[in-house]
């Protein structure tokens, strides 16, 4: 899973966050290293749609948080995902 | 880095740096910087600018005008190009500067107005059919001459001999051979009856051309794009600018309106040949020289000519006579009357002075030019404009 979109509201799930602290979190846990551009495209697509909304400004530093529909969509995301990756995981098992 | 670094982010649309450019900032300076997160920027602030109204605005026109200009490049008839080489050879005792001169003398003969005209009036020719229907004559000789036709000395001599090219670009295949072979004929038939030439030898007849030379679609298509993109940017400049746009519009329309209380002035042009250089520059000097034919010259230029405004140019055995005036009926006579001029200032030029092309009616005015008025009073006026709309925006 490599779209920030999806990666950013991961990163989001568990409370909110500014995007310097966005960017180790998603490192951490998915392995990729989003550019400044890459998650401020996603942010902005993410807050146009209504799935993040934004926090109290911590020093220049704007903290993100994720939004009920948000939830609901990632939720989505993932039951579709477990849903590829078990129709995977049964194909490459051996007959 | 960090000044490439923030000069990046403000490549981002100015509403989106309003929105996030602090603490896009901010995140730059976090993450410590360098090539990879500069590229970063510099591709997330295209693809922002690639989602604004104003890139949709100049990416639409630009692809509506190379739409257009793809139709109308292929509504355009083909155009071909025949080409015919000659070398003039040199004849016993001819020195160059000699063929030279009888070339220069055969050029003009052939491409005298006169000359033209009947070519283009020939009835195995017939050329020009549509434009002489809109056009009067000397127009569509004019035509002729500046865009179709092309009569060139090499400046290189061949074995000692002046190769000249003679093409003629014509909307068939057929129809650009037979007018380049005309062309050629003329021009072999004015070169030989002149003694000081030697003897004219077609190298390379006019060719049947297969493949036309114009239009040049992809350059059409190309300049319809640009011309989309341009237009784009001025509905985006004027969307932005709205202020600036209506006091540039209103200067241009009072500088247009007001280039029109600017007298006319219009030229009328005649080619006057005569036996040789000397003769040509004593003629000159003497017409300029004689107060009493420059006043009825001036006279006849009507009010307010002044000596400047006649011009008699030498160019070897060939004078051109230009005089402006604020009418051209005006214009024509006078310089009709630099003509007489001319044939009468010596004994010597009076019985070889030959007329060239006769004193033209000149159909439009070369003064004022409306439109270079207007773009001045547009630019006038969108200067003062951008400045008060700046202004304005950063007292609010």
């Amino acid at each position: 899973m490599t779209d920030p979109t999806l990666l950013v509201l991961t990163s989001l799930a568990d409370g909110e966050k500014h995007g310097y602290a966005m960017m180790e979190d998603i490192q951490k846990f998915a392995e990729v290293r989003l550019g400044p551009g890459t998650l401020y495209g996603a942010i902005t697509r993410l807050e146009d749609r209504g799935w993040i909304r934004r926090g109290k400004v911590e020093d220049r530093r704007q903290p993100y948080c994720i939004t009920g529909a948000g939830r609901e969509f990632l939720e989505e995301e993932l039951r579709r995902m477990n849903k590829v990756g078990a129709a995977a995981a049964r194909r490459l098992r051996p007959a | 880095m960090i000044f490439l670094l923030r000069l990046a982010v403000r490549i981002y649309p100015r509403a989106w740096r309003k929105r996030y450019g602090t603490e896009l900032e901010a995140l730059v300076e976090d993450s410590g910087g360098g090539w990879r997160v500069l590229a970063d920027l510099v591709w997330g602030a295209t693809k922002m600018r690639m989602t604004t109204v104003d890139f949709r605005i100049l990416a639409g026109m630009g692809m509506a005008g190379l739409a257009i200009a793809a139709i109308v490049s292929y509504q355009m008839p083909d155009r071909f190009r025949s080409e015919a080489v000659a070398l003039v050879t040199l004849g016993d005792g001819v020195d160059h500067q000699r063929v030279i001169e009888a070339l220069i003398r055969a050029e003009g003969e052939t491409l005298s107005r006169t000359s033209l005209a009947s070519l283009i009036e020939a009835p195995d020719l017939n050329l020009y059919q549509t434009e002489r229907t809109r056009l009067p004559l000397e127009d569509v000789v004019e035509r002729m001459k500046h865009r179709d036709l092309l009569l060139r000395v090499a400046a290189q001599q061949v074995r000692g001999n002046t190769a000249v090219i003679v093409s003629y670009t014509g909307d068939s295949a057929l129809l650009a051979n037979k007018t380049t072979q005309k062309l050629l004929d003329q021009l072999t038939a004015n070169l030989e009856k002149d003694n000081s030439a030697g003897r004219v030898k077609v190298i390379d007849p006019p060719n049947l051309p297969g493949v036309p030379v114009s239009p040049n679609r992809l350059a059409i298509a190309l300049a319809g794009l640009i011309g989309g993109i341009a237009s784009g940017m001025l509905v985006a400049g004027i969307k932005r600018w709205p202020r600036a746009a209506l006091i540039g519009a209103a200067c241009a329309a009072s500088a247009f309106a007001a280039s029109f209380a600017i007298p006319n002035r219009y030229v009328s042009s005649a080619v006057v040949q005569v036996a040789n250089k000397a003769t040509a520059d004593r003629a000159a000097s003497k017409v300029r020289g004689n107060t009493g034919t420059m006043r009825a010259i001036l006279d006849a230029a009507g009010r307010g000519a002044k000596r400047e405004d006649v011009g008699i140019r030498v160019a070897s055995q060939t004078l051109v006579v230009t005089v402006v005036s604020r009418d051209r009926l005006k214009a024509q006579t006078a310089a009709q009357l630099v003509i007489e001029g001319l044939r009468n200032a010596s004994p010597e030029s009076a019985g070889v002075a030959e007329v060239l092309d006769p004193a033209s009616y000149p159909t439009a005015p070369i003064f004022p030019n409306h439109l270079v008025i207007a773009t001045l009073g547009l630019v006038s006026g969108l200067v003062p404009g951008m400045i008060m709309q700046r202004r304005a925006k950063a007292l609010a």
